[in-house]
C-alpha cells in the first residue's frame, strides 16, 4: 500500500507540474461528477444509490501542448485515460470505466480563427458546441450542426461520436462539415490531418478519427465549414396512413430536392410525444419538414414535395405544426418532456438504405415487443440521406425491476435483441449516437473480419491500450 | 403547558405523479412532498404558541420523512412524530383517523389539534372531522386567523359566501386554508438544533392497534380504479419575449371570461 | 439535509445537460463541477447516502453567482440556485462553508457589510424620494454614488439617504440561503424604508432590487413605496425633460446587462438610454440582455476572486468581438467586478459619472 502510495504521490505531482496544481484534482466530490453521464445505465445506477465509475485522477488541461505531455506520461506509466468533453453522450462513451486518468477538455474551449475567404471556423475541441455556433453567428453564418445536445456536448465529443444535427439532410452530419483536424495521438506526438477534406493523397485521416470514441488519440483542434444563413427556412406538416407510404414519400422527396429537416414519426410515436409536444391529436404516421436557402428556391421546392406528398396520401398540415415542431424542437429534451428514471429506455438508432428500413423497423418491433412484455417500441425517421434513412427507435419499459443487477441485465438483453434484429435484417448498428461502452460486444458481430483493419490501427496507435478501454469493442 | 397539535401529510409532488399503464397512481415514482394546507397549519400552530405552549407534528408514512420532519423542527416545531408501520398501507381516511386519534391518546391529549383543510393528493377533506369524531371533540373545518385566550380558540371560518367568526370552547380540532399562513423559514442555529433532535418512532403495537383495524383491512372504503381524466389539454409555445407573452395570456384569459 | 422542494430541483437536474454553456463559472474553470447539473447529481447522491456532504462538496456549492443563466434556459422552469443556495444553508449549519465565506459572514455580524468596515455614509434629507445605495455602492463606488446623487439633484429631485442604511439581506442570503437570519434583515430594511413614509424608493444596486421585489412579498415584509431600479428611474428623468444632455459623441459603447436585471426584471431599454445620453453610440455584445454572460457578483469577487476575476475577463471578451472599446454599467458590482479586469486599450465606464459630465 505504501509503495502505492509513492507511485500514486509521483504521477499526480508529475500531472501538476504539466497543468497547474488547481488543473488537477483528486476530490471525491469531483469524481463523482463524472460517475454518470447520459447513459441509462449510468442515471440508474445513481438512482438507485450505487456508486458509478470514478476516476483516480482528474486532469484539466489547458493546450494541446498539455495533452501531449500528459500522454506521454500515461504512455510511460500505462495509466488508462479517458477524455471527457460535454459528458453528454447516451452510450457511456465518456465514463472513466478503467479508472486511472480522466481528461475534462472544457477549458481547451478558446475560438482560434474564422476564414471568411474559405468560410471556415477553427477552435478548439473543449468548447460546447453552442458557443462555436455563436461564434458563427456573430459573423453571420452557422455551422448547420445543430443537434438537441448543441447546448450539451463539446466539438471534440461530436467529432469523437460521430454526430449529427437537426439539418443534416441538407447540410450533412459532423464528418461531413469537418475540414480538419488536430490529435494528439496516444504516444503524445501532435498531428494534424490534411488541410483539406477531399483530396486523393490516400485514406481520409479525418474519418480514421472522427467516431474514434477516445480510443486512438484526443482531437484538440477542429475547422469546420461555415455555411451563409439560409435566406428563408419554411416548415411544413403532413399526415401520412401509415410508416409505407411515408417512408416512399421521404425516399422520393430526398431524389428530387433537399430538405434541411425531415421527420417522419411511426403512430406510436405521432400519440404520444407529438402529442404531448405539439398537441397534435390524429393518428397516423406525422411527418414534419423545413426547407431553406433562396425563397424563390424553396418555393419550388416546396411545390414538388406537396405533388409527391399528395401522391401517398398524406394530409397537407400547413405550416402551422411544421412550426411548432420547430419551435419546440430543443422543449423534447429537457427534464419533464423527455423519458426519465425510473422507466427504462433507450435509442436504438439505426441507419440502413432504402430497400431495407421498412424490413428492419418491424423486425426490430416485433423482436421487441415479442420478446419483452410491458416494454414499447416507438420510432421516428429523423435523418435522411440520398442512399437510406435512420430510425430513432426508442424503446420504454415503465416499471423496470427493482433489482438494478436485474435491471440492468435486462436492460443489456433488450438491446441485444433490438439491434441484432437490425443487423441481421441489413441495418448497421449505429447512426449518431456512437457506440461507447453501450453496444462495445457488439463491434465484432458487426463487422466481421472487417473489424481486423480497426484492431490493427489500435494496435499501431495505442500499443498499452490506454485509450478508453473498453469503449468501441477495442 | 398548552400543547397544540398539527396533523401534517407527505403526498406525492404533484408535478411529478405519473399513472401506469392501468391508470393507477405510480406512488414509487414520485417524490414526497408536504401538503400546502399542513404547512399553513404549523404556522398557525407556531404563531398561536407562547412560552407556555409546545407544537408537536403528527405523521404517518414511511420511515424516509425522518428527514423532512427535522425540516419541521428547524421551521419551529418542539416535536416531531412519525407513526410508521407498514400495515398502515393503503388505510383510507376512516383507517387513517382512528390511528392518528389513537396517537393523540397515547400522547397524553392536546389542547388544540390543527389540519390542513384538505391534502393535493386524496383531495377528501374528511381527516379533521373523523379525528374530531374518533376523539369525541368539536371541530371546526377551513378556517383562517385563529387567537387563543381562556382556554378558548377564537377563529374565522371561510363559508362560500361569507365569514363567519366563531369562539370555540377547548381542546377542539380546527383545520386550516391552504395559503393563510405562510411558513416560515428555519434559522441556522434552529437547524442545528432540529438536527440534534431525535424523531419520536411509533408503530401500531406501541399504539395498541390490532391489525384488522389498520390499513386496508381497517378501511371503510375501497380504490377500485382511478383514471386520470383527459381534458382537451395543449400544451402553448415557450414564448421568450415577455411583451409577446403577457399579450398572449391576456388575450386567453380573454378568451376564458 | 436539503428540502423536499430543493431536492426536487436536484433530481430534475442530475441527469440534464442542457444549460451548461451558459453557466459563467464552468467557462473559466472547465470543471464539470461546475455545473448546474453536476451540482444538482452530486447533491442527489448525498440524499441517497451515496455520497457525504463535505467540505470539498460545500466548497464547489459556493462556485456559483447564482447568476440565473441556467434558469432562464430551462425550458420545464427547474432551478438550479434553489438547491445551490439550501446546500450552502446547509454548510453553513454543518459548520463546513469555505473559511473565506465565514469570514465574510462574521464581517456582516460585526459590520452589517461584507467588508468589515463602517460603512461611509452619504446621509441627506430630501423629501421626494428614498435612495438606497446598497453595501457593494457606498462601501466600493463612492464616484459611482456620488455621480448618481448629483444627477437628482440636477433634476431637482429631493432625495433621502438614510444615515444609517441597513442590509437588504441579498448578501447574507447568497451566502447562507434565504433563511431566517436573511429575513431578520430584510424586515429590519424594510422597517427602516416604511419609517421614512416616502412614496418611492429608487434603489441603485439590482441585487437590492431583486430581493426586495422578489423575498420580500415571500417573507411578509410589505415596502410600503415603490421600489424603482436606479437606471428605470433615470430614464425616466431623462425622457421628462428633467436631465438636459449636451450633443456629443464620445465613441461606439456597448451595455452590460447585469444579472438580476437582465434575468429577474427583463430591464433592457433604461441602461442603453443612458449610454446614449451620455453620449455613447451604442453596440451590442452577442450575448446581451436575457443571455447576457454575468461578470461576477461582489460577495463571489470578496470569496473566490481569482475566478470572479476571470469571469469578468470572460465578459471583456465579448467586448473585444465587437467593435466597441468601452463597456458601460450602471451596476455597482458589475462595475467593481468589471474592473479588475480591463483589457489594455479598453475602458470601464460607469453610466451615471458618464452621463453627469453630458449634461448641459
Amino acid at each position: 500500500m505504501q509503495v502505492k502510495s509513492f507511485m500514486y504521490n509521483m504521477i499526480l505531482s508529475e500531472l501538476e507540474d504539466v497543468v497547474g496544481v488547481e488543473n488537477v484534482s483528486t476530490s471525491e466530490v469531483e469524481k463523482a461528477s463524472y460517475t454518470v453521464d447520459y447513459f441509462w445505465l449510468s442515471r440508474m445506477w445513481q438512482d438507485r444509490g450505487a456508486e458509478g465509475p470514478k476516476p483516480d485522477i482528474i486532469v484539466r488541461p489547458g493546450s494541446t501542448e498539455e495533452v501531449s505531455k500528459v500522454l506521454k506520461i500515461a504512455n510511460y506509466y500505462k495509466i488508462p485515460v479517458h477524455t471527457w468533453g460535454g459528458g453528454s453522450g447516451s452510450q457511456g462513451g465518456a465514463l472513466p470505466m478503467a479508472g486511472g486518468i480522466l481528461l475534462d477538455m472544457k477549458r481547451m474551449n478558446k475560438l482560434i480563427s474564422i476564414d471568411e475567404s474559405s468560410h471556415s471556423i477553427t477552435a478548439e475541441a473543449g468548447m460546447i458546441f453552442q458557443q462555436l455556433e455563436w461564434y458563427a453567428n456573430e459573423k453571420g453564418y452557422s455551422c448547420m450542426h445543430i443537434p438537441s445536445c448543441l447546448t450539451c456536448g463539446t466539438i471534440g465529443g461530436a467529432l469523437a461520436h460521430r454526430g449529427i444535427g437537426i439539418f443534416s439532410s441538407k447540410y450533412g452530419k459532423i464528418d461531413d462539415q469537418c475540414m480538419s483536424m488536430e490529435v494528439v495521438l496516444p504516444n503524445g506526438d501532435i498531428i494534424n490531418t490534411l488541410p483539406v477534406p477531399k483530396h486523393a493523397a490516400g485514406p481520409d485521416l479525418n474519418q480514421i478519427f472522427i467516431g474514434s470514441e477516445g480510443t486512438l488519440g484526443i482531437i484538440t483542434k477542429a475547422t469546420f465549414r461555415l455555411f451563409e444563413q439560409p435566406e428563408c427556412r419554411k416548415h411544413r406538416a403532413f399526415l401520412f396512413p401509415d410508416m409505407t407510404a411515408g417512408l416512399n414519400a421521404g425516399r422520393d422527396i430526398m431524389q428530387k430536392v433537399q430538405p434541411s429537416i425531415m421527420r417522419l414519426f411511426d403512430e406510436a410515436e405521432t400519440v404520444s410525444i407529438i402529442k404531448k409536444v405539439i398537441g397534435f391529436e390524429k393518428k397516423g404516421a406525422f411527418m414534419n419538414l423545413s426547407l431553406e436557402g433562396i425563397e424563390r428556391i424553396v418555393d419550388i421546392e416546396m411545390e414538388i414535395v406537396l405533388e409527391i406528398c399528395k401522391k401517398y396520401g398524406a394530409e397537407d398540415l400547413g405550416a402551422e405544426y411544421g412550426e411548432k415542431w420547430f419551435e419546440n424542437r430543443i422543449t423534447f429534451f429537457y427534464p419533464g418532456h423527455i423519458m426519465d428514471i425510473p422507466q427504462m429506455f433507450g435509442t436504438m438508432d439505426t441507419v440502413a438504405d432504402f430497400g431495407h428500413i421498412e424490413k428492419i423497423y418491424w423486425a426490430m418491433k416485433n423482436a421487441i415487443e415479442s420478446n419483452f412484455p410491458g416494454v414499447r417500441f416507438i420510432a421516428h425517421c429523423s435523418h435522411w440521406y440520398g442512399w437510406g434513412t435512420m430510425i430513432y427507435d426508442r424503446f420504454i419499459m415503465d416499471n423496470p425491476p427493482e433489482d438494478k443487477e436485474e435491471a440492468l441485465r435486462l436492460h443489456n438483453q433488450i438491446w441485444n435483441t433490438g439491434v441484432r434484429a437490425a443487423m441481421e435484417n441489413g441495418g448497421v448498428i449505429n447512426d449518431h449516437h456512437g457506440i461507447g461502452l453501450k453496444l462495445s460486444r457488439l463491434m465484432k458481430e458487426q463487422y466481421g473480419p472487417a473489424f481486423q483493419v480497426m484492431e490493427g490501427i489500435k494496435k499501431q496507435l495505442d500499443p498499452n491500450g490506454i485509450m478508453n478501454p473498453y469503449k468501441l469493442g477495442l | 403547558m398548552f400543547r397544540i397539535l398539527v396533523c401534517v401529510k407527505a403526498i406525492p409532488n404533484t408535478t411529478e405523479v405519473s399513472f401506469d399503464a392501468d391508470g393507477k397512481l405510480q406512488r414509487s415514482s414520485a417524490e414526497l412532498q408536504w401538503n400546502v394546507a399542513d404547512l399553513a397549519a404549523l404556522e398557525a400552530a407556531l404563531t398561536l404558541r407562547t412560552p407556555e405552549s409546545t407544537v408537536t407534528v403528527l405523521t404517518m408514512g414511511p420511515q424516509k420523512l425522518e428527514m423532512p420532519l427535522k425540516e419541521l423542527l428547524a421551521r419551529g416545531a418542539d416535536e416531531a412524530i412519525l407513526i410508521t408501520d407498514k400495515s398502515l398501507a393503503g388505510s383510507d381516511t376512516y383507517a387513517t383517523a382512528r390511528v392518528l386519534a389513537a396517537a393523540v391518546e397515547k400522547l397524553g391529549g392536546f389542547d388544540l389539534i390543527l389540519c390542513g383543510k384538505q391534502s393535493l393528493d386524496g383531495d377528501t377533506g374528511q381527516i379533521p372531522g373523523m379525528l374530531a369524531a374518533a376523539l369525541n371533540m368539536t371541530c371546526i373545518t377551513n378556517t383562517e386567523n385563529l387567537a387563543v385566550s381562556n382556554q378558548q380558540c377564537a377563529l374565522d371560518r371561510i363559508l362560500e359566501k361569507g365569514i363567519q367568526k366563531l369562539t370555540l370552547d377547548l381542546p377542539c380540532v380546527v383545520s386550516v386554508q391552504p395559503y393563510a399562513y405562510t411558513l416560515r423559514l428555519p434559522g441556522i442555529m434552529a437547524m442545528r438544533k432540529a438536527r440534534e433532535k431525535t424523531v419520536l418512532m411509533l408503530n401500531t403495537q406501541d399504539l395498541d392497534l390490532s391489525p384488522e383495524t389498520c390499513g386496508q383491512s381497517g378501511s371503510l372504503t375501497k380504490v377500485v380504479k382511478i383514471h386520470p381524466m383527459r381534458h382537451g389539454h395543449r400544451n402553448g409555445p415557450k414564448e421568450a419575449d415577455l411583451a409577446v407573452g403577457t399579450a398572449r395570456i391576456l388575450t386567453l384569459l380573454k378568451e376564458v371570461k | 439535509m436539503i428540502s423536499q422542494n430543493a431536492l426536487h430541483h436536484a433530481e430534475k437536474c442530475r441527469f440534464c445537460f442542457m444549460c451548461r454553456h451558459l453557466c459563467p463559472v464552468q467557462l473559466q474553470t472547465g470543471r464539470e463541477i461546475n455545473t448546474p447539473r453536476a451540482k444538482g447529481l452530486v447533491l442527489s447522491m448525498v440524499s441517497k447516502g451515496a455520497e457525504a456532504y463535505d467540505q470539498a462538496m460545500a466548497q464547489t456549492m459556493y462556485e456559483c453567482l447564482l447568476c440565473d443563466a441556467c434558469v432562464n434556459d430551462c425550458a420545464t422552469g427547474y432551478q438550479p440556485p434553489i438547491y445551490i443556495r439550501e446546500a450552502r444553508t446547509e454548510a453553513v449549519v454543518n459548520d463546513i462553508a469555505p473559511a473565506e465565506v465565514m469570514a465574510l459572514i462574521e464581517n456582516i455580524e460585526a459590520t452589517g457589510n461584507i467588508y468589515g468596515m463602517e460603512k461611509p455614509s452619504f446621509a441627506q434629507n430630501g423629501e421626494e424620494i428614498l435612495v438606497y445605495l446598497g453595501e457593494v455602492a457606498s462601501c466600493k463606488e463612492e464616484g459611482m454614488v456620488k455621480s448618481f446623487l448629483q444627477l437628482l439633484q440636477k433634476a431637482g429631485v429631493s432625495a433621502k439617504v438614510l444615515e444609517n442604511e441597513p442590509a437588504s439581506g441579498a448578501m447574507l442570503g447568497d451566502l447562507m440561503g434565504y433563511v431566517d437570519e436573511v429575513v431578520q434583515q430584510a424586515k429590519a430594511c424594510t422597517a427602516a424604508i416604511n419609517q421614512t413614509g416616502l412614496k418611492t424608493v429608487v434603489v441603485l444596486d439590482s441585487y437590492d432590487v431583486q430581493i426586495m421585489k422578489q423575498k420580500y412579498p415571500e417573507w411578509g415584509c410589505e415596502i410600503q413605496a415603490d421600489v424603482i431600479t436606479a437606471t428605470a428611474y433615470i430614464a425616466q428623468l431623462l425622457e421628462s425633460g428633467k436631465l438636459q444632455v449636451a450633443n456629443v459623441n464620445r465613441g461606439l459603447a456597448a451595455c452590460h446587462d447585469d444579472d438580476r436585471l437582465a434575468r429577474t426584471f427583463y430591464e433592457f431599454a433604461p441602461i442603453r438610454a443612458i449610454a446614449k445620453a451620455a453620449g455613447f453610440e451604442v453596440t451590442e455584445m452577442f450575448n446581451k440582455e436575457r443571455l447576457a454572460k454575468s461578470c461576477g457578483s461582489a460577495v463571489a469577487l470578496a470569496y473566490m476572486p481569482k475566478i470572479v476575476t476571470q469571469i469578468a475577463a470572460g465578459r471583456w471578451e465579448d467586448l473585444m468581438r465587437t467593435e466597441a472599446k468601452i463597456m458601460v454599467t450602471a451596476n455597482p458590482q458589475a462595475y467593481l467586478c468589471l474592473s479588475q479586469a480591463i483589457p489594455e486599450g479598453y475602458q470601464l465606464v460607469d453610466a451615471y459619472t458618464a452621463l453627469l459630465s453630458n449634461l448641459k
